[in-house]
């Protein structure tokens, strides 16, 4: 059994591709990685540049061609063929920084957490720009639960770029991404969460996260094309949350509650300033506002935290259609720095 | 037999660029040219230190002027002088003067044939919009500001800098209005508009009508002189050699950090590797090299001559090339640095650092060089993939020699001079 499964789903990005592969293909890693790179319908030449990196490797890398189905699909076809012990994502315009990933492959060959943090890198097309997420308040080696975690301050966000998973919990779980959809990484890091028992940090920075391609689905204008696809991951995680509350720890409903909310916050922030057509945001965020509140009541009140929803749902929202920028810029004098009260 | 009247402020043996690019060309072209240069100003060069063969179809005429505008009215009088001894007029910016006595010339002999050639776009050049004493960031004209909103661009508030900025930039905006127009009256007057590489040419001519004015011709390298030269060296430290100009805008910062990040990890950078800068460096890179702990795995020398510039590039594992990080201004590389030709002539492999679209980019990829961005931990992987895993640029050497050699390059401009000239110089 290998120690790793790097699922790497790939659509279009040939260009970036071969940043990729050289990173996780290292003479030193082979005998432990098992690299699962899926094929999502690309139009360019990724595919033969998969091929070929399927060639050379035999032993360590499977390609799977499939139709387009999105990041989730792609997900979810590189868990089902996964047989290694960990798995992580990558994406295919992101790469490992290799000597980091060495370390990582060392330190995780001791694990048996079920959650594997590391530190990692925003990596920004432009110069002068780079944001280091290290994870200060965690300490390198140590296993805990996620209880102990909150106990020491909040569990602190781990997104894609920061977390393996024991592919056992994953199966164990049934890990299901939505399919033809963006934002599904936002499952991929929570809907696991219930069944997680111990957590590791891995002081090693090991995944660049790229960002600065205009059709990254965080840049402006994609995110506002995607806001519906956007709204269904919501949903999907307000409703997992509904339905798993009752069995869930105390720790792993705060760090739930938490992410989803900053999510709500994100959404309705995003509804709120820059959906076209005042009656249409109007009509949106009240739609939604009803939705949280009747599903995750508990969400809903901490997502009250945030000053400047709060104010907006005592209006009723209404002040959307009178003028959108005014709240925001209210708010501004009252709280001129921080977004949320607490 | 008649000649061709070359107005170019830069030549050898000033030691720049841009000189030695002209230089080479009209070396092999198959027409007697008159280069009409100067020596009394080494400004914007690395002094007179560029010796290059001499060529028997060139002649060098030296003007005693050493500013850019009594440099031009030197050059028109002189062809006015000796009118009937040329038969085309061929101009090569930068400094953008060049083309103003091409422009003289025109008005007095409009029969004469003209090709301008732009070393850099001159108007909104996108290196200059970055200098906040030349383009106010509070102007709606800026290309930093071409996607501002309205209210931006309503605000009393940016109109009010905006009108401040001018009022204390009157001397420096009087001057781009000029060379604004030079460069307008330029491209619609020049029989042939000379590019060297295509994003300068979609950048320069955006008016569809005029494109086809343009030509491509590359910068191109000499084949001869690297003949002599030492080749590559083997074993030892793996050396990466940049020789050129390095600035606040197109910095080594990236590349220093990304170095300092992989001597922290690996411990053992020291004995494989070693970078070299010959030329200039913004204060900011050299204090980086101190600030970072580099000294003993990079070293900065001053410029060199161009004859030993091209003794360390032969010598050298890698030539390293720098761009500017002009994302803000415009989205993608215009320019295309000379000394890359020079880099190609040494059949060096190159690192590139540099924007991702642009056609250096392209070019660079077509040849199989290794390019990366500004990410430190991207310059930083690739770096790594060459000392420690041994990755290897795949040069095409026959399609950079197909673009690049001066030959080829010369070729293109012999036929655009027989274009322009049907009946012969």
């Amino acid at each position: 059994m290998k120690l790793l499964t790097v699922v790497v789903p790939v659509y279009n990005t040939a260009r970036y591709l071969p940043r990729c592969l050289r990173s996780v293909l290292v003479p030193e890693a082979l005998e432990r990685l098992e690299l699962i790179l899926i094929n999502d319908g690309s139009t360019d030449s990724s595919v033969s540049i998969l091929l070929r990196a399927e060639r050379r490797y035999p032993q360590t890398v499977r390609v799977i061609d499939k139709e387009n189905g999105g990041h989730g699909s792609a997900i979810n076809e590189g868990l089902r063929a996964a047989s290694g012990r960990y798995l992580r994502v990558l994406d295919s315009d992101d790469w490992f920084d290799t000597p980091a990933f060495l370390r990582y492959l060392d330190a995780l060959e001791d694990c048996e957490e079920d959650l594997i943090v590391t530190p990692y890198t925003q990596e920004y097309a432009a110069a002068d720009q780079r944001v280091f997420v290290r994870y200060d308040r965690l300490t390198d080696g140590k296993s805990c639960s996620l209880g102990e975690l909150e106990l020491n301050g909040n569990m602190p966000y781990v997104p894609l770029a920061a977390a393996t998973w024991s592919t056992e919990l994953l199966r164990r779980c049934g890990l299901r991404l939505s399919e033809h959809c963006s934002y599904v990484d936002m499952q991929y890091i929570l809907f696991p969460i219930p069944w997680v028992k111990r957590v590791r940090f891995i002081d090693a920075c090991v995944y660049r996260y790229f960002i600065g391609r205009a059709e990254q689905s965080m840049a402006p204008g994609r995110f506002l094309k995607n806001l519906p696809q956007h709204e269904r991951v919501l949903r999907s995680l307000v409703d997992f949350y509904a339905a798993q509350r009752d069995r869930l720890d105390t720790a792993a409903r705060a760090y739930i509650e938490r992410v989803i909310s900053l999510m709500v916050y994100t959404h309705t922030d995003f509804l709120c300033r820059k959906l076209p057509g005042r009656f249409a945001a109007f009509r949106r965020c009240r739609a939604f506002d009803a939705y949280l509140k009747h599903t995750a009541p508990s969400v809903y009140r901490q997502t009250d935290s945030y000053a400047e929803l709060r104010l907006g749902r005592r209006l009723g929202f209404l002040h959307l259609l009178i003028g959108r920028s005014a709240l925001p810029r209210l708010m501004r004098l009252i709280h001129p720095h921080p977004q949320k009260d607490a | 037999m008649k000649r061709i009247f070359v107005v170019s402020w830069f030549y050898p043996p000033l030691n720049s660029s841009e000189g030695l690019v002209t230089a080479r060309l009209l070396a092999h072209t198959k027409y007697p040219c008159d280069v009409f240069t100067q020596a009394a100003s080494a400004r914007w060069s690395y002094g007179l230190t560029a010796e290059l063969p001499t060529a028997d179809n060139v002649r060098r005429i030296e003007a005693k002027a050493d500013a850019p505008t009594a440099f031009a009215e030197e050059a028109f009088r002189y062809f006015q002088a000796h009118r009937d001894a040329y038969s085309l007029v061929m101009t090569r910016s930068m400094p953008p003067e060049c083309h103003a006595a091409g422009l003289a010339i025109k008005r007095a002999f409009p029969e004469i044939p003209w090709l301008a050639s732009f070393g850099d776009p001159i108007k909104d050049n996108p290196y200059r919009h970055l200098d906040e004493s030349l383009f106010s960031r509070w102007s709606v004209l800026s290309l930093k500001n071409r996607n501002a909103s309205p209210r931006f661009c309503l605000s009393p508030r940016r109109a009010a800098h905006e009108l401040l900025w001018l009022l204390r930039h009157r001397a420096a905006l009087r001057e781009r209005v000029m060379l604004s127009d030079l460069e307008d009256e330029t491209i619609q007057r020049a029989d042939r508009v000379l590019v060297n590489n295509r994003s300068e040419l979609r950048f320069l001519l955006p008016d569809e009508a005029l494109r086809g004015k343009a030509v491509l011709l590359r910068h191109s390298y000499e084949p001869a002189l690297y003949e002599d030269l030492p080749r590559q060296r083997t074993g030892g430290k793996t050396r990466f050699v940049f020789t050129g100009t390095l600035d606040a805008l197109r910095s080594a910062c990236p590349l220093l950090e990304a170095i300092a990040e992989l001597k922290a990890d690996t411990g053992d950078l020291e004995e494989r590797a070693e970078f070299l800068f010959f030329g200039t460096m913004a204060e900011r890179d050299l204090a980086a090299i101190v600030r970072l702990g580099l000294t003993a795995l990079v070293r900065y020398s001053p410029p060199i001559s161009y004859a030993d510039s091209l003794r360390q590039l032969s010598a050298a594992d890698w030539a390293v090339h720098i761009d500017a990080d002009l994302s803000e201004v415009w989205h993608e590389n215009v320019f295309f640095a000379a000394k890359l030709s020079d880099y190609f002539g040494a059949h060096v492999p190159v690192f590139a650092i540099g924007m991702p679209s642009g056609d250096v980019t392209r070019c660079l990829e077509r040849a199989g060089m290794v390019t990366v961005g500004f990410s430190v931990g991207e310059i930083k992987q690739a770096l790594y993939e060459i000392l420690y895993l041994g990755r290897r640029a795949v040069p095409d050497w026959d399609w950079i020699a197909s673009e690049f050699d001066v030959r080829r390059t010369a070729e293109r401009l012999d036929q655009v001079i027989t274009e322009v000239v049907p009946d012969g110089i």
